[in-house]
């Protein structure tokens, strides 16, 4: 065993534990979590420093494959919606497109091939992650799971991670690289990705804590035995873990973060009550076979989960880095990631152009539904950061920097979007992310390969 | 797709000037002074490579100067640790691959760069096999199928568990499988269903279900249907018309509410063919129905009706409180049950009353905790676990806990604890028995060892040579084995992607998920049969016979009728082998036509395990990716491709074997003509020579001893949980000599579960 480097949840958790704040839906808006002194210092959620104002939220919505870049980015003298994101208009006054941006460490630095494994990992951590097809992996902690640390105890669930491709079954997935690199964006601690859930309705029953036909007294029982379950299973842990060499103690402490997170979140659903019927959503049982649907899908329930104040932290992923997913409800019978490599041939760069079209206009959706729930003075997307962006900028160059990035919402006030947002080349994409960490209230002198706020916000 | 990606233009020449890019975090001071004259390899490294590589500003972080000082012995010799032998590993391979020194620099004598080979091969041979990770999270499969083995069912649950992330191709990796508050809350929802699944609570009965939507029942007077419920303003009744299976008790079920007014509560009076009436309240307002039962007798089997009546209408339209005026009847749903009788006893309850834990009805919950414990968490749970377990167990079921109730607790909480979910090993270098019954059977059968493997353990016969080796063979003709094709094969062959995919409907009308399905049943039980009847892993590519179901038969344009079950046919030997397998070539293929880079690739990778080297950076991008090109102007393609060098080094070798296997099309079916022109099937090898066909592949592969050595690696990465490295060299290599020239796919696997490393016994002499 090679010696783990970690910056693990508990101490995290130990944070949160000592801060188990009312969910704002109860009318607590101005919880102050203290976070972990290892992680930053924190200070109130600056979106919920007033009463009654509506909690800061933030999500990153990833696109694979990177685009074509032409149709996408903006060039320098035009202020004009370029063609890709057109399916955007409606909303133009809501986001700003922002040039320049890059992830260095998403370069080769001599490890080779494998800039899709790479740059999904790099994505939301800017780290240059460890070359290793499965043992050891590591990359860093991403920013929504910072974020989610400071601000996560107010929620019953700290982030939400969410994906519309499940994780590849067999083979290499890109060059040496473990797949687990591909199919990840938000990384708990730096040798573990967070599990990221693909099925509508396992997430839906999950956030609600509901299960179809349950009558009140069953589910009274159900809680009051999970209790009690996991109450059996922190001691039965902390047995086995005397028996067992501290060396090999990780996933151990893991488990028992969880059983703590799991117990926490009992606490929390149980005094906020949900009735399923307030969701607004109705979730079939299966995974649509139209891919459309379920992006669209997958945006309502990330807009529940804020809406209903489940979470204020998500990420989303349209694909897997690398994905070659066809699209036969466009007319695309090729693969996605294949169609990138189009060496110039103008019939596939057409195929890319109408699936970043697509993904905008599912984004577009996303952004529709946040603005047409009201919350207090304004809108769910005034309250939010959400970051739409690839991190390959040319999916047939494979180049890091000036990436495809959009931020749309007003992060509580903080935020002015509209226009285009020019910065200067290779600016690291982390400054962004600094600069969202601000409207999350998070203050951090650094994050990732960050410089410095990203100005101009 | 994989193969797509390897093409790296951003990345400049500058790229080899910075090798292995790893930081260290420690540093173990200055280099120790040399106590013997280095050796050839050593001075040509310090020579060559000390300029760019020492001291705080070394390139690509990697400081040699500091490395050689850790890692070179008092005899001169290099020691390396973990980390340093990988560094040292990826060194050697861009020294060899021509990497390192960078262009810019002066290059490397021939001689140097044997001596840096040796110096550092003989390094790596030294240095210690690792045991396998001695703390593992079972998979989502390994989850699926020990439940199935202990409870005898199908946890539904299991599909919520987050997917398995792969590495080095398989998805056992003890790193890659992370424990999160997703994974911890899954195993609650999967251990509160297998627990209400395999337990029947005291007084449950059984008996046939006949429900009555509002659409189903007969309605009376003032009954009135309203979407899906049935609501009656003033007197009226809903009637069920039910047939009785013969004469027994019947369980009559009603779900109502009512708009509730006046004094009383909404009260129904149910009947039975008019008789046995029987009244009830009901108290519910309109949007919470709640069950009413009531058990009645009959005599005779056949027609009879039940029915519900609202008796108590009640309206006062001068009531000062508008929602007090007028009390309706709402019904939701009826069902009848029965015959009733005792409920049949779950699988699980079965298995408890041969075990002795259970007599006429009456769960024994202490032996049955113990056999439950014993079962999930694979060896003896201590009575003292048994009884702390049980008393929570109590304690949270307060006055209900029957036996029943406790053992569903039991269960539940047994799942939910990381001994069932971690495999987890007090000395991974020194397994006991129970430690090696678990790493066999998730080896062999992706399951829990089962009573006879842990008796073993218990016995101490698993850790003789013969017990083990009994053992083993035992567990290989065992049903359960078929694991190993189910998982490990589909991984090793990678058709497990063939789920992700979607050929082209406009090209392949007939390939849907059934077809598809069907393909990797062929592969899976072609595998299977080839390991169970003890056949040459050469059967692997040549046989004479197959697997096909009717929809799969006619995709191969073989005649057949109907749609006949999977079954075993006999074939040529031209027809038969993987190769020709319609999961491996659709699997290899792109959605709209074949990739002869794929094949080739897929066949370096996957049989030989001699993954081509990714392509130098900057040499653009093959043009072969027409969807709409035809087999001949791919080929065109390719040649043109090959013409450049910096291309040739690799495609000959690719290209060559993937062009051969041209005959076959992107769905797997024989095809002599593509867009117009004939099929050339025709392959020239980077040595000039010319293979013809799938023949041409089958007879390069059968016999290389790669090919099994590939096996053998990849078993052993699949059963250790963790990637091989330089200290598995040897023992790969002892394996692979002593399985000969045509080994039984069997005798291979039974080979990879006698490794010293996997059993815990100290390695034999490097020879």
């Amino acid at each position: 065993m090679y010696p783990r480097s970690r910056i693990t949840r508990r101490t995290v958790l130990q944070g949160m534990a000592a801060s188990i704040a009312l969910p704002w839906l109860e009318g607590m808006t101005s919880a102050v979590e203290t976070g972990s002194g290892i992680i930053g210092s924190t200070a109130a959620a600056a979106g919920a420093s007033s009463a009654l104002a509506s909690p800061a939220r933030m999500a990153f919505v990833f696109i694979p494959n990177g685009v074509h870049a032409p149709d996408w980015i903006p060039a320098v003298d035009s202020l004009a919606l370029t063609p890709s994101l057109r399916p955007l208009a409606a909303h133009r006054s809501e986001f700003t497109v922002i040039t320049g941006l890059a992830h260095a460490n998403a370069d080769a630095m001599g490890d080779g091939p494998g800039d899709h494994a790479r740059s999904a990992a790099c994505f939301l951590t800017g780290a240059h992650p460890r070359k290793t097809a499965g043992e050891d992996i590591h990359a860093g902690v991403s920013v929504d799971q910072v974020a989610a640390r400071a601000v996560g105890a107010s929620t019953p669930f700290a982030s939400l991670e969410l994906g519309c491709e499940g994780s590849s079954r067999s083979g290499d997935c890109d060059s040496g690289y473990s797949c687990a690199y591909s199919s990840n964006i938000s990384w708990d601690a730096p040798d573990a990705p967070r599990s990221k859930q693909i099925h509508p309705r396992h997430v839906f029953e999950r956030l609600l804590g509901q299960r179809d036909g349950e009558s009140s007294t069953d589910r009274a029982r159900r809680i009051a035995q999970r209790r009690s379950v996991l109450d059996t299973v922190s001691s039965n842990i902390h047995r086995l873990k005397r028996a067992i060499s501290h060396r090999d103690h990780d996933r151990f402490d893991d488990y028992l973060e969880s059983v703590r997170a799991i117990e926490r979140r009992i606490e929390m659903t149980e005094r906020m009550r949900l009735d399923p019927s307030e969701s607004g959503v109705s979730i079939p049982s299966e995974i649509p076979q139209d891919y459309g649907e379920y992006l669209r899908l997958m945006s309502d329930l990330l807009v529940m989960s804020f809406r209903l104040d489940l979470t204020r932290v998500g990420t989303l992923m349209y694909g897997n880095e690398g994905s070659n997913r066809s699209y036969p409800s466009l007319g695309i019978a090729d693969g996605h990631h294949h169609l990138t490599h189009h060496g110039g041939d103008a019939a596939k760069i057409a195929s890319v152009r109408r699936i970043n079209e697509f993904q905008t206009e599912s984004f577009a959706y996303l952004l529709g539904q946040l603005r047409a729930h009201r919350e207090g003075e304004g809108t769910l997307l005034d309250s939010s950061a959400i970051v739409f962006a690839a991190a390959i900028s040319d999916g047939d160059r494979h180049n890091h920097e000036n990436l495809p990035v959009l931020l749309a919402g007003r992060g509580g006030g903080q935020l002015t979007p509209g226009g285009v947002l020019r910065t200067h080349e290779r600016t690291p994409m982390c400054n962004l992310y600094l600069s969202m960490l601000e409207t999350m209230g998070v203050q951090r002198p650094r994050f990732g390969d960050s410089t410095g706020m990203l100005q101009g916000l | 797709m994989k193969y797509r990606s390897t093409y790296d233009r951003s990345v400049t020449l500058g790229l080899a000037c910075c090798c292995c890019r790893l930081i260290f975090g420690v540093s173990l001071g200055a280099c120790p002074e040399a106590i013997v004259a280095d050796s050839e390899g050593i001075r040509a490294l310090r020579e060559s490579c000390l300029d760019c590589h020492e001291g705080p500003k070394a390139k690509a972080d990697l400081d040699l100067a500091l490395l050689l000082g850790r890692a070179l012995d008092v005899g001169g010799s290099l020691r390396p640790s973990g980390d340093d032998a990988r560094t040292l590993r990826q060194m050697l391979g861009r020294i060899r691959r021509g990497e390192m020194p960078p262009a810019s620099e002066t290059p490397l004598t021939r001689e140097a760069r044997e001596a840096i080979a040796l110096v550092i091969d003989s390094g790596a041979a030294a240095s210690a096999q690792e045991p396998p990770p001695a703390v593992r999270r079972l998979n989502r499969q390994e989850i699926a199928r020990s439940l199935r083995d202990v409870f005898f069912l199908d946890a539904q649950r299991v599909n919520a568990l987050p997917d398995d992330e792969v590495g080095e191709g398989f998805d056992t990796l003890a790193d890659l499988a992370v424990v999160n508050e997703l994974v911890v809350e899954r195993l609650l929802e999967i251990g509160e269903e297998v627990a209400e699944r395999s337990v029947a609570l005291e007084g449950a009965e059984s008996g046939a279900v006949q429900t009555f939507g509002a659409q189903e029942l007969i309605l009376t007077r003032s009954a009135r249907r309203g979407g899906s419920i049935v609501s009656m303003h003033s007197a009226g009744s809903v009637q069920a018309n039910f047939i009785a299976g013969g004469a027994g008790e019947y369980r009559l079920r009603v779900r109502a509410c009512g708009q509730q007014a006046g004094a009383d509560p909404v009260r129904l009076r149910s009947t039975i063919d008019g008789k046995v009436p029987r009244t009830f309240d009901v108290p519910g307002g309109p949007d919470s129905p709640q069950w009413f039962d009531s058990v009645v007798a009959l005599d005779t089997a056949g027609s009879h009706v039940a029915e519900f009546e609202f008796i108590n209408d009640y309206y006062s339209p001068k009531d000062p409180k508008p929602s007090n005026r007028d009390r309706n009847a709402i019904v939701w749903q009826v069902e009848i049950v029965g015959p009733l009788g005792p409920p049949v006893p779950t699988e699980f309850e079965r298995f408890l009353q041969r075990n002795g834990a259970m007599a006429n009805g009456r769960i024994e919950v202490s032996a049955a905790t113990a056999l439950t414990l014993r079962a999930l968490w694979r060896r003896d749970p201590s009575a003292e676990t048994c009884e702390l377990l049980l008393r929570d167990a109590r304690g949270a079921c307060g006055d209900a806990a029957t036996p029943a109730r406790t053992l569903r607790y039991v269960i539940t909480a047994g799942i939910v604890s990381p001994n069932f979910a971690l495999r987890s090993e007090a000395d991974a270098a020194h397994p006991d028995g129970y430690d090696l019954a678990t790493r066999l059977s998730y080896f062999l059968w992706s399951s829990c060892p089962d009573d006879e493997l842990l008796d073993a353990a218990e016995e101490g016969t698993l850790l003789t040579e013969e017990g083990y080796l009994q053992q083993v063979e035992r567990m290989m003709l065992d049903p359960r084995a078929s694991a190993l094709s189910e998982r490990f094969v589909a991984q090793w062959l990678q058709v497990d992607r063939l789920r992700g995919m979607q050929p082209d409907p406009a090209r392949f009308p007939t390939v849907n998920g059934q077809l598809v399905q069907s393909m990797l049943a062929q592969t899976n039980l072609y595998v299977d049969a080839i390991v169970r009847e003890g056949r040459s892993v050469w059967e692997l590519l040549e046989s004479n016979f197959t697997f096909v179901d009717g929809p799969l038969a006619r995709h191969y344009g073989m005649e057949w009728r109907g749609d006949e079950p999977m079954q075993r046919v006999a074939i040529s030997a031209a027809a038969s082998g993987v190769l020709r397998h319609a999961s491996v070539l659709t699997a290899t293929s792109h959605p709209t036509r074949t990739s002869p880079v794929r094949r080739g690739k897929w066949i370096l990778e996957a049989l030989l395990d001699r993954p081509p080297p990714p392509p130098p950076p900057g040499v653009g991008v093959l043009g072969e990716n027409e969807a709409s090109a035809s087999a001949a102007s791919v080929r065109e393609m390719l040649a043109l491709h090959r013409s450049k060098s910096d291309c040739a080094v690799c495609h000959d070798a690719l290209d060559g074997m993937g062009l051969a296997l041209e005959g076959l099309d992107a769905v797997g079916r024989v095809r002599t003509v593509d867009g117009g022109s004939a099929i050339d099937e025709s392959g020239t090898l980077p040595d000039g020579s010319v293979i013809l066909g799938t023949e041409g592949v089958r007879q390069l592969l059968i016999g290389e001893r790669s090919f099994i050595r590939g096996l053998v690696r990849k078993l052993m990465v699949y059963s250790l949980g963790r990637g091989t490295n330089d200290g598995d060299e040897s023992s790969i290599e002892l394996m692979v000599d002593s399985l000969g020239e045509a080994p039984t796919l069997r005798a291979i696997v039974v080979k990879v579960a006698q490794v010293p490393v996997f059993r815990g016994l100290p390695s034999r002499s490097l020879q």
